[in-house]
């Protein structure tokens, strides 16, 4: 009898208890993130309204538009060339909506286009994203600089769009293919990695000199990650910049395999050429060999931090350890890459994007 | 050549003479292949790449670099001593800021192609040098000095800001980086070719300033006083601006900027040799081309990578300066 | 013989006259100064009778010749120019400096013959400058430079000698040894003409006067003829009080 008396009085406390505990609360769960500068970024409900400014602002567009959230909830991007992409056009077909803000937008500027999120490039803190903040409008710094950043970055894109899903699908699509090459290159001997010089030409004096990239960034990244060893490491720029290198030294380093990134306003096949044919640069090896090259690259480089890189890795293991790739079909890849993360067809990667490599990818 | 002074100054400037050859032989030597830094004379001999290399590379470039010092140099001692005025060089009329502007324009504009540049700094140069005499005209205030060093100013900032603009415009991933280069000057672009288009435009230049640096003392007077003395100084000014801005252009053209040479080491002539211009004149040219080749071969060899030669220039020059002002007097020469 | 005739200029055009209607004749071998408060037109009148300025109505001539027509050559052998504010011709010395009075007889490159050096020497020794014309110009006194322009002109040895303001800055000393040295070069046959504002220094010199006033000749003559009250009242608009002292005209100094 008391028991019961108690277990009654007990029920009155805890049967409201638990109904509280499950009902949905008054508001939806916030999202939250922490953002490639360390920053945490926290959102009522997803982004509706996104913006891209700052550096290499189609970087972020490119890796945007493999998640199909992005055609509904990208505003647009800052225009920092030409045209906002060379690229987008093909498989966006609201791209004649999308706003570019030219180069520099003001916080007024971006303001006015009412975005609910801001992303930049950048793992630190920028005077505009700060400026934004002050305003209300939520910034998300995104690295994209290295396959590591890469992996969290998709992540928090897929996040921010309420995809974890396709994030996960898109970060498998890198990985499978960093793994593919990493056990291509099991037990490679440090010795049998090929001297590598990767520069990009220039466009006053570049019979004689090129320019290597800094340490961090993708390219150098690249050619450590396909089983080369970069001959540049050493020189001056570390984390940020091209520095030029004179003939004199390249032929100090006399590396067996070059690489060259051919400016967007040079053609590629008759740089190589003439290159080839210059009796000071024939005396190098790598040009002796027919080991010199052209970096690959269609509307985008395949070497720039571009979503891209993984198909200029690819390339780069095949050209470096051939022996090792020969599985590795440059044709089937690039099918493969604007296939499964852009939804484009056989035939229209065939008809517009194949068309526009011109060096030799094979 | 004739008062005590001179003999020291000349003494002096036939040591230059001296140094200059020795330093353009030893710059023969040094490089980075096979490197670091000196170049064997047996390995000349065995190795054709290294022959190939000297011949097509650095004979180009060494004869480049002392070209492009003794211009400057001669070019900043004729705009100080045209000017009245030690804090002047060949950017004084808007040459400098024009050939920059120029650059930047070929840069954005025609896809930066080396030969369009060249011509763009050269042509926008001698634009400076006109407009500068040009707007000169229409000012009423002063003399001619005076007021070419006004519309100087002005059209110098107008450049500047020209040149603002362009790198605002400019392509951030591609354009811009190409423009803050060409700022920085370097020399790492030259070949033979480069080198032969120097050579006529900077002897033929160099040779009519030092025919005439007598004349050079007569337009540092008041015009009047070089006018009772027989010299027609407009004329004889202009022909001498216009002379200096060919050689420098050029240079620049090629070069890109390299700051500070024509403004610190005809100042260090001076205090060598002293101020008169048969002997400055010389002097200013030897010293000029040491000076640049010096930093041009510390710009490709300390490092693997190139160091832009207008921040060797500027703090190597700065600290010559230094150093030259705070030794108090200089045989004699106070 | 210098004539000047019906000389008008002006630096812009008809709408205002520097100079106007100036008809004179001055002496060779004398010293004419030329008298008149500041703007009145007295470097503008010096520098049309150097060459350096062309009038834009009338004719200049020296010895029957137009000033306009002389060639570069002959007017640096015929006129030397003497004015203030030269800029330190920067840090060149004083010897250096002189040397360029002999510009008119050196070739294109300023090379001297023995002659030359000779005639800095006496030039420098004449303005007794010998002691410093191993230092550079910079470092003399405002009285020595003037001393050192001087010279100069004495290097060139031309026949005429136009001198502005050339004791304006001196001080009593300084002011005696130019006068001096000028009274000296008129003894040896050369002409002098000289701008100066102040009467008493034409009067102590000169042996004609010409007075100028708002560009236009007021009256010339000897300091006894034309240094009156009445005249040089005129002349400076304001009270001027003239006494003859050992039969030289002088302004008195008054408030």
């Amino acid at each position: 009898m008391l028991v019961n008396r108690i277990l009654a009085r007990l029920a009155w406390v805890i049967i409201p208890g638990l109904l509280v505990a499950s009902s949905p609360s008054g508001q939806p769960s916030p999202l939250e993130l922490k953002d490639a500068a360390g920053r945490v970024v926290r959102f009522d409900k997803s982004p509706r309204k996104i913006l891209i400014i700052g550096h290499g602002p189609q970087i972020i567009a490119h890796l945007m538009f493999m998640f199909p959230e992005s055609r509904d909830r990208l505003i647009g991007w800052e225009r920092r060339g030409a045209t906002g992409s060379d690229f987008i056009p093909f498989i966006d077909p609201d791209y004649a909506k999308r706003v570019f803000p030219g180069p520099n937008p003001g916080v007024e500027q971006v303001a006015a286009l009412h975005p609910d999120a801001v992303l930049i490039r950048g793992i630190s803190l920028e005077a505009k994203g700060e400026a934004l903040l002050k305003v209300g409008i939520p910034v998300v710094y995104l690295g994209l600089e290295n396959p590591a950043q890469y992996r969290q970055d998709i992540d928090r894109i897929g996040r921010l769009l309420e995809n974890p899903g396709r994030a996960e699908t898109v970060n498998r699509f890198y990985q499978i293919r960093l793994d593919r090459i990493d056990r291509g290159l099991s037990g490679l001997p440090e010795m049998e990695k090929p001297s590598v010089l990767l520069g990009m030409t220039l466009k006053r004096g570049g019979k004689i000199a090129i320019e290597v990239p800094a340490r961090a960034w993708m390219q150098t990244i690249q050619v450590l990650r396909a089983g080369g060893r970069p001959v540049w490491l050493d020189t001056a720029a570390i984390s940020t910049g091209w520095t030029v290198v004179n003939i004199e030294q390249i032929a100090r380093w006399d590396a067996e395999i070059i690489i060259l990134v051919i400016m967007y306003a040079m053609d590629p096949r008759s740089t190589i050429e003439e290159i080839r044919a210059d009796s000071t640069w024939r005396a190098m090896r790598a040009v002796r060999n027919g080991e010199i090259r052209a970096f690959p690259s269609d509307l985008y480089g395949w070497d720039s931090p571009d979503p891209r890189w993984i198909l200029g890795l690819s390339w780069l293991a095949r050209t470096l350890h051939p022996g090792r790739f020969q599985t590795v079909d440059m044709k089937t890849e690039i099918e493969a890459f604007f296939g499964e993360l852009y939804g484009m067809t056989k035939a229209d990667v065939a008809l517009k994007i194949l068309p526009t490599i011109k060096a030799d990818y094979r | 050549m004739i008062f005590e002074t001179h003999r020291i100054g000349r003494r002096r400037t036939w040591i230059l003479a001296v140094l200059s050859v020795v330093i353009l032989a030893g710059s023969v030597l040094l490089g980075r292949y096979p490197g670091p830094i000196v170049t064997p004379i047996s390995v000349i001999e065995s190795d054709a790449l290294a022959r190939d290399l000297i011949l097509h590379v650095r004979l180009p470039r060494i004869g480049a670099a002392f070209l492009l010092g003794a211009s400057l140099a001669a070019a900043g001692a004729v705009f100080q001593t045209v000017f009245r005025n030690p804090l002047v060089d060949a950017g004084f009329l808007g040459v400098s800021q024009g050939a920059a502007f120029g650059a930047s324009l070929a840069i954005v504009f025609a896809a930066g192609n080396a030969g369009v540049i060249q011509a763009g700094a050269a042509v926008f140069a001698f634009v400076g040098l006109a407009l500068s005499y040009g707007l000169a005209r229409r000012i009423r205030l002063g003399d001619e000095i005076l007021r070419l060093v006004l519309s100087g100013i002005v059209v110098g900032a107008f450049y500047a800001a020209g040149t603002g603009i362009l790198k605002y415009v400019a392509d951030p991933q591609k354009q811009l980086p190409d423009i803050t280069y060409w700022m920085l000057g370097g020399l790492w672009g030259i070949t033979g070719r480069d080198f032969l288009e120097l050579l006529p435009v900077v002897v033929l230049g160099l040779a009519y300033i030092l025919a005439m640096r007598w004349r050079l003392n007569l337009l540092a007077m008041k015009d009047e006083t070089a006018f009772s003395l027989g010299a027609a100084p407009g004329r004889e000014r202009l022909a001498m601006l216009i002379v200096a801005v060919a050689v420098t252009s050029v240079g620049v053209a090629k070069a890109g900027q390299v700051a500070w040479v024509g403004l610190i080491v005809p100042h260090i002539a001076r205090r060598l040799v002293g101020s008169e211009t048969r002997t400055l004149l010389p002097a200013s040219i030897l010293l000029g081309g040491i000076f640049v080749l010096g930093c041009d071969d510390l710009a490709r060899i300390v490092l693997s990578g190139e160091i832009p030669l207008g921040i060797l220039t500027s703090f190597l020059g700065t600290l010559l300066f230094l150093a030259l002002l705070l030794r108090k007097k200089i045989g004699g020469l106070e | 013989m210098i004539e000047l005739q019906g000389v008008w200029f002006s630096y812009n055009g008809r709408s205002s006259s520097v100079l106007s209607d100036v008809s004179v004749i001055l002496r060779s071998g004398a010293v004419t100064a030329l008298l008149g408060p500041n703007g009145s037109g007295k470097t503008t009148l010096l520098n049309l009778l150097l060459g350096w300025l062309k009038p834009g109505e009338g004719e200049i001539r020296i010895s029957g010749r137009t000033v306009g027509t002389l060639s570069g050559r002959d007017r640096s052998r015929l006129i030397g120019h003497v004015a203030p504010d030269e800029p330190a011709v920067l840090e060149l010395d004083v010897r250096e400096y002189v040397f360029l009075g002999r510009t008119p007889y050196l070739g294109l490159s300023g090379r001297p013959e023995p002659d030359d050096l000779q005639a800095v020497e006496s030039a420098l020794e004449t303005v007794d400058l010998l002691s410093k014309a191993g230092r550079p110009v910079r470092t003399l006194s405002t009285g020595e430079r003037q001393l050192a322009a001087v010279a100069r002109a004495l290097a060139q040895d031309p026949d005429l000698f136009l001198l502005d303001e050339p004791t304006s800055h001196l001080d009593l000393a300084n002011t005696r040894r130019v006068l001096r040295l000028l009274d000296r070069l008129r003894s040896r046959g050369k002409t002098i003409i000289l701008t100066t504002h102040d009467p008493n220094t034409a009067s102590v010199l000169a042996d004609e006067i010409v007075i100028l006033r708002a560009g236009r000749v007021l009256a010339s003559g000897t300091p006894a003829a034309v240094m009156t009250d009445e005249i040089l009242g005129a002349a400076y608009g304001v009270e001027v009080d003239v006494r003859l002292i050992d039969g030289r005209p002088h302004v008195l100094a008054r408030l």
